[in-house]
């Protein structure tokens, strides 16, 4: 039984631990918070995992600050979920990343929520970024949004599809190479369609002087029959792709109250532009993401540079050795010539090779 | 005439028809350019290639098939044996009793040690050469340890008696092996001198040949040994076998490159003493030592031991290596080693009885007047062992030491338990790739709020406002702000991976400037940058055009910023570093090398340099240029190399581009003068290149210009020049690459020599030359799979090449190397195993062989394991469903209850009670997990020596579950109570109300065929329901419904305990305990058959004849009409009319009818005698004449055998008178 501590990497140690099949304490969830214990988004990601995998046991004790969880077997399938709106779909959506390709059956799973908050990625970038990330281990997997929703009613929706595999594959990711050409999406719901333009104007103003190569699309969801929800809201996302072609770095942002369109563009673009100078091929919000991935991986040497590791990106190095066994040879290395730049980080590892057992063979 | 005249020969004519003229017409048409098919195009049926099913057809298709069976999928060798040395090659030694194994290995022992082993206890290492190692090991005569032997062996010597022929152990095993991987077999036939004649050693030879041929593989090796001599055989004979042993190449099998294993060969009781004396019961704690076989080990993992159980690794520790063959230490003499000296040939036989020594499973005995030499020449090994004895178990302390000491730790709590909260791990340096291990230092203030904070950031690490200095002087700065960086996330951090702030002010020009020319790619020179941009592009050339175009950049500060013009900018930020944010404000490298140039060069050599940097930054055309790199190129030779100084790789003056990622070519920093402080901002704390590149990066920059210039030539004088470095250079989207092809074609065409650089670049040309004709040119591009296939192989050896890397990284230090991949295969390792059955230990036998086998992540969760099984076809009986089977799977030996299943043809898995006789079924079990397709055999439990075949069945896995989708049908069955129209209230289909409900919409039917459904639940009522049917039922009728039961597997599962207890025989069958109790088969008395009592019924037949008249009869479909209807009235019509007719007959009539039948009854009697007596008369007749026929016969035959004889007597007399 693993004893693990905080509320923080709650979905990850969950995932860890049905992917690990080690049992699992989690304690002190939100203790000094007020109300303390397990919050509602995250009793509803237990109810997705209850949902997804099968004899999975969870008991919950200390006034909802501690959790025992027994992991069952990863079933998968096709179902819908809801996620509340405190959180955005994805929320679930990058835990449940981690699971689907280890499950027994290919996996469709439709999200109702939020496509977008303040925490979470947007479902434009895991559509972009993760899945991409995901389809370099061999997993096909697909995002199709269906609607946009965003706080307090959320109700948008997205489907999830993703196939289950034997094994994952190594990766070597080690080429950061240039940028090239940087793409965007600028969406909206129920706002009216000029502040996505703007916000995309605004950040390819700022980008247009270091390359030619921008493109933004604005993607308006009017929400046509949804006059009374409260779901408006918008935000921009922008993908670097560089010669490398492996490395993709992205940032988003979301409007705040009271923000101009044109500050949110070039926040992003900002944003954008540290990403790149951190010199990564993968950037801080997939960090974790591609290391667990890599400590699923089969026993051959993966090897990925980063940026600067995020502390997402130490607690996945922290959870590889705790539920996998996987310790890390992690160098920091000048990423170019140039002086005074952030050290890009190189993660050598050698997985733990996870056998999807749950899957028939054919 | 003779003379002059020649002779005149034929003069030749050539062919006007048949093969040859017509091939010749057809060149000479050819060459005149007519198109021979000239419909070929238009009608491409007419013209399609030869026949699928022709002779030469086929023969291409039988020789693409030989090919392609020669090919495998290349498999990987996970086992690390490239890195260290190979663990020992394991050379298992199989067969029956009696046919001669021990005296095989004392032979071999004694070939390569030169000592006499008395009894073979448990595996024997011994070193055979310099580079392998051999570990013997006995296989003892039962099918558990066959089993175990089968996991691990890399060779396997089967003994066959050859005298004898082949025995059923050999054929067990061979069965054993096939489903555990089948190792390499070599057969040994001994006892052949017992063959009385040589006619018959050679039949028994061949016959015994062909048949291991048969099982193994053709071909297989197969050593026929001599006779003994001294109860050891022959030299002559072990020489052999030792050539096949020294050139062996083990196979890379799937379940050994997945799975770690030891082959133990040395036990230790490490058990505190005062808990064996207080409890001499108590569980005990045993360190096992063995070599590592197959995938690395994990510190961490499980490991089965076939007959004990699991065992989590409490503490495992690189040994020693006691057979160790790295003999550079002992030949440092220069020469080449040619052979081993006594001293290297070692043996390593801790349960046998080797040189005096004796390992016992309680303590290590010396025999002092044993092999006395032995102990004191080797005083090394003496040393050594008397340290083994030393060895405890490492105490918490220890194990922290030594994980301290690691190169890279994510350590667990202190007290040794695994907790996940605040630790911070922190990098010690860069080179060891260390990970220094601090007490936490936990931000104060971190909050959900992810605002633009700098605070928060700052907390986080991850801001830098503070690390100004980190440029001045990294070495002391970069640790602070790595710490602070690399701090874990806390317990109550919020949940998400958005990163919200800016980290620099990017409202800087030059820090964007910066990112473009660091990190954006140079392709797009000649592109059209958007008027939303103030910044242009740098190159002049592009500028140029840009100006052509009418792009003239608005920006001009800037772009003289770029272009190095504004120095005094670059001054102050290199001198005021302090107070500035380094990072904020990066410099843009154009302008700092510039600078330099300027700046500090020119205190020590500034002529050249900024020759150099003034040619490049203007762009002179060629001629120019050439001559100052002439110049530069001079002083370069005059100036020492010492006094070098940085300067930045010149070619981006040139092409705008900076250096890519590529690390050989990172950097370009040089430094020499330290007392100069400005040069501390460029030198890296770790790269300092040589003054060779230095140079290199010049004359890069120059051969650079030189093709710029070229281009410019075209420009300006209107001289067509075909520019060839361009139009390459466009395959190439890396500016740098481009730039280095070009420099390279430009070094070759020169003719000179070439530098390292170039070197590489030319050798890298030729791999990716290489790689491309391997691709495309392999049988001319055509054969697909080929290409497929050396794809395949690629792949396997980048894997390997990725993993080469990553270790060279780790460098020669073991211990780094067990970090990163765990204890790969090779070294001797000890392990700590607790709870061990102190039974193990009182029943422990050395001859037994013992294993220790790695379990990967979840590999002991029990669950319902699906498979594929087939009854062994030499096994006499069949298997029962539930029957307890053990089974040797994975590592694992287990004995569980499995279930058989047919799949039926809809997909439905039906439940069988026993397997079928000669096919495969499903099964499933309830078991640990087990990868799908790893294959299994089944043995019986109480393992005696039986006659027969003693492998029950073999099967493999398909896959894991929580369940069975296994049915097994379920037929209920009611009667009607009551029957309205078509519908029937049925009883006893259910016993309640709540199980009948369950059952609402089932479907029903009756014995003849009525189907119907359950409506409604009659409530109150003990399970009547209200039903339909499509057509009114009888009362009489039985109503059945037709449904599946789910059956799973019994949840039984334990592990075969022979170590525990050499006679365990587990669970046992019905029919065991039945035939150990006397006990007959119970008998359910409702499932007995009996006499079948049918009510009277009415007889349908007749009820339900039908009268239908001809003309609906005519009028019935084809297939109801009957044959012939005939024309006249119908039979019925007539039967009536005669019914109706018939007329009741009189008493009178009845009387005279009855006499009439008596004298008709009395003539018929009559008549019946006299034709007996005419046929009796008859038969006498014919027998007399049939008697009289015979004896004419027999005298016919007499008369001829007298004349026959005669006649050959008269022919004998004759040629005697005529003689």
């Amino acid at each position: 039984m693993l004893h693990v501590e905080g509320g923080s990497l709650f979905r990850h140690h969950i995932v860890c631990s049905i992917l690990s099949k080690k049992p699992v304490t989690i304690t002190n969830i939100h203790r000094e918070e007020d109300p303390p214990g397990i919050r509602p988004y995250e009793a509803n990601f237990l109810k997705f995992i209850d949902r997804f995998t099968n004899g999975s046991t969870f008991q919950v004790s200390q006034g909802n600050t501690q959790l025992t969880f027994n992991p069952g077997m990863i079933l998968g399938g096709v179902f819908s979920h809801e996620v509340p709106v405190s959180r955005s779909v994805t929320y679930v959506v990058e835990a449940a990343l981690l699971l689907m390709p280890f499950a027994k059956y290919d996996s469709k799973i439709t999200f109702v929520g939020c496509t977008q908050s303040e925490q979470d990625l947007s479902v434009d970038t895991v559509r972009t970024v993760s899945l991409r990330w995901l389809n370099l281990f061999g997993v096909s997997s697909a995002l199709r949004v269906i609607r946009r929703g965003s706080a307090p009613a959320g109700n948008g929706a997205v489907d999830v599809t993703c196939t289950a595999v034997r094994k994952l594959k190594s990766i070597k990711v080690i080429e950061r190479g240039r940028v090239k050409r940087i793409r965007g999406i600028a969406s909206a719901i129920k706002v009216a369609p000029d502040l996505p333009q703007r916000t995309a104007t605004a950040a390819k103003g700022v980008l247009l002087n270091i390359l030619p190569d921008v493109y933004v699309v604005t993607d308006v969801d009017e929400g046509k029959n949804r006059r009374s929800e409260l779901c408006s809201g918008y935000g921009v996302l922008l993908v670097a792709e560089t010669t490398g072609s492996t490395a993709v770095i992205s940032q988003e942002t979301t409007a705040r109250g009271r923000e101009a369109p044109e500050d949110v563009g070039a926040r992003c673009a900002h944003l954008l532009l540290d990403q790149i100078l951190e010199g990564g091929c993968i950037d801080a919000h997939h960090q974790m993401l591609v290391l667990l991935l890599m400590a699923l991986a089969p026993d051959e040497i993966s090897v990925a540079r980063f940026g600067r590791l995020t502390p997402s990106g130490i607690s996945a190095l922290v959870i590889m050795e705790t539920f996998f066994g996987v310790t890390c040879a992690v160098k920091e290395e000048a990423q170019t010539d140039a002086p005074g730049l952030p050290r890009s980080t190189l993660v050598t590892c050698m997985g733990s090779n996870a056998i999807n057992v749950w899957k028939k063979s054919s | 005439m003779e003379g002059d005249d020649q002779q005149r020969n034929k003069a030749h004519k050539s062919r006007v028809t048949g093969n040859k003229a017509s091939r010749r017409d057809d060149l000479k048409k050819k060459k005149a350019g007519i198109d021979l098919e000239p419909n070929r195009g238009s009608n491409p049926k007419a013209f399609g290639g030869p026949s699928a099913n022709s002779r030469k057809s086929q023969q291409k298709v039988r020789s693409f098939e030989k090919k392609e069976s020669v090919l495998h999928v290349p498999s990987e060798d996970k086992t690390l044996s490239h890195l260290a040395s190979e663990p020992p090659l394991l050379v298992a030694v199989v067969g029956p009793p009696g046919v001669g194994k021990t005296t095989l290995i004392r032979s071999m022992v004694k070939f390569y040690s030169g000592r006499n082993v008395q009894n073979v206890r448990g595996p024997i290492t011994i070193v055979a050469g310099k580079s392998r190692r051999v570990t013997f090991l006995e296989c003892p005569n039962n099918l558990s340890a066959m089993c175990d032997v089968a996991k691990v062996a890399d060779l396997i010597l089967l003994m066959v008696d050859g005298n004898f022929g082949f025995e059923m152990e050999t054929f067990e095993f061979l069965n054993i092996a096939q489903i555990h991987g089948f190792p390499k077999i070599f057969g040994i036939v001994s006892h052949l001198d017992q063959m009385k004649t040589t006619k018959a050693l050679k039949k028994q030879k061949k016959f015994l040949r062909h048949r291991f041929w048969h099982e193994v593989a053709a071909g297989a090796k197969m050593l026929c040994l001599s006779p003994m001599i001294h109860n050891m055989y022959r030299p002559n004979d072990v020489l052999k076998l030792h050539r096949l042993l020294i050139c062996v190449q083990t196979k890379v099998q799937n379940w050994r490159n997945t799975h770690s294993c030891v082959l133990i060969d040395r036990h230790e009781d490490v058990t505190p003493s005062e808990v064996t004396t207080e409890t001499p019961n108590a569980d005990r704690t045993i360190a096992f030592y063995g070599y590592v076989r197959g995938k690395p080990m994990k510190p961490d993992q499980l490991v089965h031991i076939p007959g004990l159980g699991d065992f989590p690794i409490t503490h495992i520790s690189k040994q020693e290596d006691p057979c160790h063959t790295d003999f550079n230490g002992g030949s440092s003499q220069g020469h080449k080693m040619r052979h081993l000296n006594q001293k290297q040939k070692k043996i390593y036989a801790p349960y046998s009885d080797v040189g005096g020594v004796i390992y016992d499973d309680h303590a290590i005995y010396l025999q002092e007047d044993g092999d006395k030499q032995n102990i004191i020449r080797s005083g090394e090994g003496f040393e050594m062992l008397k340290g083994l004895q030393t060895i405890r178990p490492m105490d918490d302390e220890e194990q922290q030491q030594a994980r301290d000491d690691s190169f890279l730790v994510l350590r667990s709590g202190a007290d040794g338990t695994r907790r996940l909260a605040r630790r911070p791990v922190n990098f010690k340096n860069d080179e060891s790739l260390e990970l220094d291990m601090e007490d936490p230092t936990v931000p104060q203030d971190s909050s959900d709020d992810s605002s633009s904070d700098d605070d928060d950031l700052a907390a986080f690490g991850l801001g830098d406002g503070k690390d100004a200095d980190l440029d001045d002087d990294d070495d002391d700065a970069l640790p602070d702000l790595v710490e602070e960086s690399l701090a874990p996330r806390l317990p109550h951090d919020a949940d998400s991976v958005r990163v919200t702030a800016t980290r620099n002010d990017w409202s800087d020009a030059s820090l964007m400037a910066r990112v473009k020319e660091l990190f954006v790619t140079g392709s797009w020179k000649g592109q059209n940058p958007s008027a939303a941009g103030g910044a242009k592009d740098v190159d002049d050339a592009a500028n140029d055009d840009l100006e052509e175009k009418g792009y003239a950049s608005d920006d001009e500060e800037f772009e003289r910023e770029i272009r190095g013009e504004v120095i005094e900018r670059d001054n102050e930020e290199d001198s005021d570093d302090d107070e500035d944010d380094g990072k904020d404000e990066p410099s843009d490298v154009a302008s700092e090398s510039e600078d330099e140039a300027h700046d500090d060069l020119s205190s020590m050599f500034p002529k050249p340099t900024n020759a150099l940097s003034a040619i490049a930054s203007s762009g002179l055309h060629g001629a120019t240029a050439a001559n100052a790199a002439f110049a530069t190129k001079k002083l370069k030779n005059q100036q020492p190399k010492s006094a070098l100084v940085a300067v930045r790789d010149p070619s981006k003056f040139a092409s705008g581009a900076f250096a890519s990622s590529n690390p050989d070519d990172n950097t370009t920093t040089k430094r020499e003068g330290d007392d100069d402080d400005d040069f501390d901002i460029l030198a890296t704390s770790e790269e300092q290149l040589n003054a060779g590149d230095f140079q290199d990066d010049i004359l890069r920059g120059l051969v650079s210009h030189f093709t710029k210039s070229s281009h410019q030539l075209k420009d300006e004088e209107g001289i067509e020049v075909v520019d060839h470095e361009n139009r390459f250079a466009k395959r190439y989207v890396n500016e740098k690459e481009q730039k280095d092809e070009e420099e390279l074609g430009a070094a070759i065409e020169g003719g000179g020599a070439l530098t390292d650089d170039q070197e590489k670049m030319l050798q890298k040309r030729m791999a990716k030359k290489k790689a491309f004709d391997e691709d495309y040119d392999v049988d001319g591009g055509k054969n697909n799979t080929m290409s497929y296939y050396h794809h395949l192989q690629r792949e396997v050896e980048q894997r390997k090449k990725n993993l080469d890397e990553a270790m060279d990284v780790a460098g020669e230090d073991d211990e780094q190397k067990i970090r990163l991949v765990g204890y790969f295969s090779g070294l001797y390792v000890r392990f700590v195993i607790e709870n061990v059955p102190v039974e193990f230990i009182r029943a422990f036998n050395p001859s037994t062989p013992l294993i220790a086998g790695g379990l990967n992540f979840g590999e002991d969760q029990m669950q319902i394991v699906h498979a594929k099984i087939k009854r062994h076809r030499w096994y006499p009986k069949i298997l029962k469903a539930q029957d307890p089977l053990v089974i040797s799977i994975g590592w694992r030996r287990i004995q569980t209850q499995p279930i058989f299943a047919q799949e039926d043809p809809n997909g439905r898995h039906r439940y069988l009670k026993y397997t079928p006789l000669h096919m495969h079924c499903y099964c499933a079990f309830y078991a640990p997990v087990a990868p799908t397709n790893t294959g299994f055999i089944a043995l019986p439990c109480p393992e005696v020596r039986t006659s027969g075949f003693r492998c029950l069945a073999t099967g493999y896995t398909v896959g894991n579950d929580s369940c069975t989708a296994v049915v097994k049908k379920l037929k209920l069955t009611g009667t009607p109570q009551k029957v309205q129209k078509t519908t029937a209230f049925i009883k006893s289909l259910f016993n309640s109300d709540i199980e009948a409900a369950k059952f609402i919409g089932a479907k029903l039917k009756t014995v003849s065929g009525i189907r119907g459904m359950i409506k409604s639940v009659i409530k109150g009522k003990n399970g009547i329901v209200r039903c339909t049917f499509e057509d009114k039922i009888l009362p009489s009728d039985i109503v059945f419904i037709r449904s599946w039961k789910p059956v799973d597997p019994n949840r039984f599962c334990i592990t075969v305990k022979n170590l525990v207890d050499p006679n365990w025989t587990g669970m046992k069958t019905m029919r065991q305990l039945r035939l150990e109790h006397n006990l007959p088969i119970a008998s359910n008395p409702d499932s007995e058959y009996r006499e079948i009592k049918r009510r009277r019924e009415v007889n349908f037949d007749e009820a339900a004849k039908v009268m239908i008249s001809r003309n609906t009869r005519m009028a019935l479909p084809f297939d109801m009409k009957e044959e012939f209807i005939p024309l006249a009235k119908s039979d019925v019509v007539k039967q009536r009319i005669v019914a109706a007719t018939t007329r009741v007959v009189e008493p009178k009539d009845m009387r005279r009818q009855a006499l009439i039948d008596t004298f008709q009854d009395k003539a018929d009697a009559m008549d019946q005698k006299r034709k007996e007596t005419r046929q009796i008369s008859r038969d006498k007749v014919k027998r007399a004449a049939e008697r009289e026929e015979e004896e004419y016969e027999k005298k016919l035959k007499k008369a001829k055998k007298e004349t026959a004889r005669k006649q050959e007597f008269r022919t004998q007399h004759k040629s005697r008178n005529t003689k």
